[in-house]
């Protein structure tokens, strides 16, 4: 019974290790090295992209969401440091003008189809 | 709508051109990442243990409701040695500065400050870049400004120079 629990404690540290370092890692793919040449945090070893990674890691053992995260590092680094930036006004077209392009593509072609 | 076929291009061209002038324009009014997010936020509560007494110290208490310059600083940084003078002028001129040692061996810096001089009030050690990341620090040196009542009012990234000190000096 003893060796069980041993065996339970080691397995269940392994489990929840790997699961905070997978967190990690995937909030850091999201987070640009705002000090490198586009990289992200998680492929940098500058001394911002480390410091940012140990950040994340006592975040996530402090039990912080992803979001509270997120929210943090924007309030102090701007909202440029996520890789998948939220909808304002100043980069409105990054989102309008694909749609907008394949509107005017789509209405292209069906007329010129139709024509014919 | 009949238009004539070089009307046409030209509208195209004419739209193309807009749209890529607004593309081109836009890329120099917001830079890739706003290195000033933390000017006119308050400064965070930091504290650490300080260089000299090893004893756990709070940034706002050392600073007493004063305005003060605040100076991230490492003794393996070389621009941090090219701006040290102007620490050295900024506190002859009676300005209180205080400042984070980052990521560096407490007796490195030490050294480096009984060789180029001391022209901090406290200094507060960040041996994990901890401190660094609360006040939207990118990289060693940087300076910050702050009032009275705690608030960032300007931020300077890499060594300060000339035109930071006169800068400083019209704010006092």
């Amino acid at each position: 019974m003893k060796y069980f629990f041993i065996f339970l404690l080691i397995f269940c540290n392994i489990v929840f290790a790997d699961s905070k370092e997978k967190r990690t890692n995937e909030i850091t793919k999201n987070l640009k090295c705002l000090v490198c040449q586009g990289q992200s945090v998680y492929e940098s070893n500058s001394d911002f992209a480390i410091d940012i990674k140990n950040f994340v890691k006592q975040e996530i053992v402090k039990n912080k969401t992803d979001e509270e995260i997120y929210e943090f590092l924007k309030d102090k680094y701007g909202q440029n440091i996520i890789f998948n930036p939220t909808f304002t006004l100043s980069n409105s077209a990054l989102w309008i003008v694909p749609i907008l392009f394949f509107v005017i593509g789509s209405i292209l072609v069906f007329r010129r189809m139709s024509a014919k | 709508m009949h238009l004539k076929k070089e009307i046409k291009i030209v509208i195209v061209i004419i739209i193309f051109s807009i749209f890529f002038s607004f593309l081109y324009f836009s890329m120099f009014s917001e830079k890739d990442f706003k290195p000033k997010a933390m000017i006119g936020k308050n400064l965070p509560n930091l504290s650490s243990k300080t260089l000299y007494s090893e004893i756990e110290k709070d940034l706002k208490s050392i600073a007493e409701n004063e305005k003060f310059i605040l100076n991230v600083f490492a003794s393996w940084c070389v621009p941090c040695k090219v701006e040290h003078p102007y620490l050295m002028k900024l506190k002859e001129q009676g300005f209180k500065i205080v400042a984070i040692n980052y990521k560096d061996n407490p007796s490195n810096a030490k050294q480096f400050l009984e060789k180029y001089q001391n022209p901090f009030q406290e200094i507060l050690l960040d041996p994990k870049g901890s401190l660094a990341i609360n006040l939207g620090v990118f990289g060693v040196p940087e300076t910050f400004i702050i009032d009275n009542n705690f608030k960032i009012i300007d931020k300077h990234i890499g060594p300060i120079n000339e035109n930071f000190f006169q800068k400083v000096m019209n704010i006092k």
